[in-house]
């Protein structure tokens, strides 16, 4: 059996061998002249020199062959390994992408239920802040506020007359005690007048008989109107005591009506007090509903950048389930019939027509997968009518 | 009456935030997953507007576009495609096919409001 050695040996010795044997030759056809044997030395040594060369590139090739042989065979097993791999690996990434889609369709329909709850709450605040400001609740108060004005102005107006009428009943009275002395007063003087009249009649004699009559009859003027000054002193003292039971009902009727200002006034004062905090609790809920729509403004605006963001998900899942057919198509391919090549430009070719976002075209042409994709992303909100 | 629109995507979570938008906006939504479910979803309720993905199973939205132009009652329907394509054939596609408007995903709420009540049906 030929050993590398010998083999290696031969492809010098042959061309050497050869170039010595031209160079004796161009020495005896050129009679072993000077020229002759400078040009059969250069024939030899271009001989020796090939021998070398072959012999060098020989030993290369044999040194190269355990390595082919290995390489083939680790292609084989790689093959093996693709073939098996890759639908597990197309499969796992199936597996992520529908969790992840299901998750984030989860989240996003918890996330329309809230919003719609947020917009039915705000619509009912805004309802009830319409119904108390604007006719309803506010206008019914500034009318009872008014009506109780109109109370208390009424109630009063009437102690204020009750006064008045105290005042001129108590007058009365004084009036006529007044009146009644002084016609006993009268009375007292015309009795005695007619008492000394009656003398100076005695005195007069016969000549004084008629102004004795006269004085007689003054006298009985005088006790008739002392009789009459009697019953109007008694009359004015059941008037006064009437009088002083009026006084005592209307001072009782003060009394009373002291009470009655105080209660008014109290009851004036509590009602206006309730009016006053339930205009303080509508100015409040008037206040904090602006705070709030404020707050739902700001709430929108996020709702609006939430519903950018929630999109990222259906871009990351289109591509993963482009990778994962990508896979399950070099799979079957890799498993292909004995005699059937990968025909690698073609499968390319395929693989970018299914591309359907532009990350994935700028991967393929590589250097912006370090790019977040949203940066990339967000100024490309563009609308094109047709 | 609120107008009726018929929200076509493979992604639920896409349906899903194109529906916030919309019923926010006092739209009536109606969705489905395919072209093909979309078509029959056009059979029995007047649709005034269709917002449709353009990469979906069983029936992509380009042919969607074409069929639902042949149905007697949809002729005018108006179509936005909102899809993640931003390649101009595709565009041109669809044009051709009889979309309206071609919106490239991530949209704005505001975005797609606009284009609808640019296109919808009176």
């Amino acid at each position: 059996m030929e050993t590398p050695h010998t083999r290696e040996g031969v492809y010098f010795w042959y061309p050497a061998a050869l170039g010595a044997a031209g160079a004796l030759l161009l020495a005896y056809f050129s009679a072993f002249s000077f020229i002759g044997w400078v040009a059969a030395l250069a024939f030899a040594g271009a001989g020796a020199l090939a021998g070398t060369h072959l012999a060098a590139r020989r030993k290369r090739t044999q040194s190269q062959q355990p390595a082919a042989a290995a390489t083939a065979a680790n292609n084989d097993e790689l093959e093996k390994i693709v073939s098996v791999s890759m639908p597990v690996w197309a499969r796992q990434i199936g597996t992520s992408r529908k969790t992840g889609d299901d998750a984030v369709a989860s989240l996003t329909h918890l996330f329309a239920t809230t919003v719609s709850r947020l917009e039915n709450t705000l619509s009912a605040s805004r309802k009830a802040v319409a119904e108390i400001s604007g006719g309803g609740v506010l206008s019914a108060l500034n009318n009872s506020e008014s009506d109780l004005q109109t109370v208390m102005q009424t109630l009063r107006g009437m102690q204020e007359r009750k006064g008045v009428i105290l005042d001129e009943v108590g007058r009365y009275a004084d009036d006529l005690r007044q009146m009644a002395s002084e016609v006993q007063h009268i009375a007292l003087q015309v009795r005695m007048l007619s008492f000394n009249a009656a003398i100076e009649a005695a005195h007069a004699g016969k000549a004084g008989q008629g102004f004795g009559i006269v004085a007689g009859e003054m006298r009985q003027l005088a006790d008739l109107s002392a009789e009459t000054g009697a019953r109007m002193t008694k009359k004015i003292e059941s008037v006064a005591i009437i009088d002083e039971t009026l006084a005592n009902i209307f001072k009782e009727a003060e009394n009373s009506h002291d009470a009655d200002a105080v209660s008014i006034g109290k009851a004036d004062a509590a009602i206006r007090e309730v009016l006053d905090r339930f205009k303080q609790l509508t100015a409040t809920l008037s206040q904090s509903v602006k705070v709030m729509e404020a707050e739902a403004e700001q709430v929108r605006s996020q709702i609006s950048e939430a519903i950018v963001e929630f999109q990222f998900q259906d871009r990351v899942s289109q591509i993963l389930a482009h990778v994962a057919d990508d896979m399950k198509t070099l799979s079957e391919s890799m498993n292909r019939q004995a005699g059937q090549a990968l025909q690698a430009e073609a499968w390319l070719k395929g693989m970018v027509s299914r591309f359907s976002t532009q990350e994935e075209f700028d991967n393929l042409n590589g250097g912006v997968a370090e790019k977040s994709a949203k940066k990339r992303i967000t100024h490309q909100h563009d609308t094109t009518f047709f | 009456m609120s107008k009726r629109i018929l929200v076509i995507d493979d992604s639920a979570s896409l349906r899903q935030a194109v529906t916030i938008a919309l019923e926010g906006a006092g739209y009536e939504v109606v969705t489905a997953g395919d072209g093909k479910e979309a078509l029959s979803k056009l059979d029995g309720q007047r649709i005034h507007l269709a917002i449709c993905d353009v990469n979906m199973p069983v029936m992509d939205g380009i042919t969607f576009v074409a069929e639902a132009k042949k149905l007697p009652n949809y002729r005018f329907l108006p179509v936005i495609m909102l899809t993640t394509e931003s390649r101009e054939s595709r565009k041109r596609e669809g044009q051709m096919a009889g979309a309206k408007a071609w919106v490239v995903k991530p949209f704005r709420p505001e975005q797609i409001l606009h284009a609808v009540s640019k296109l919808i049906m009176a």
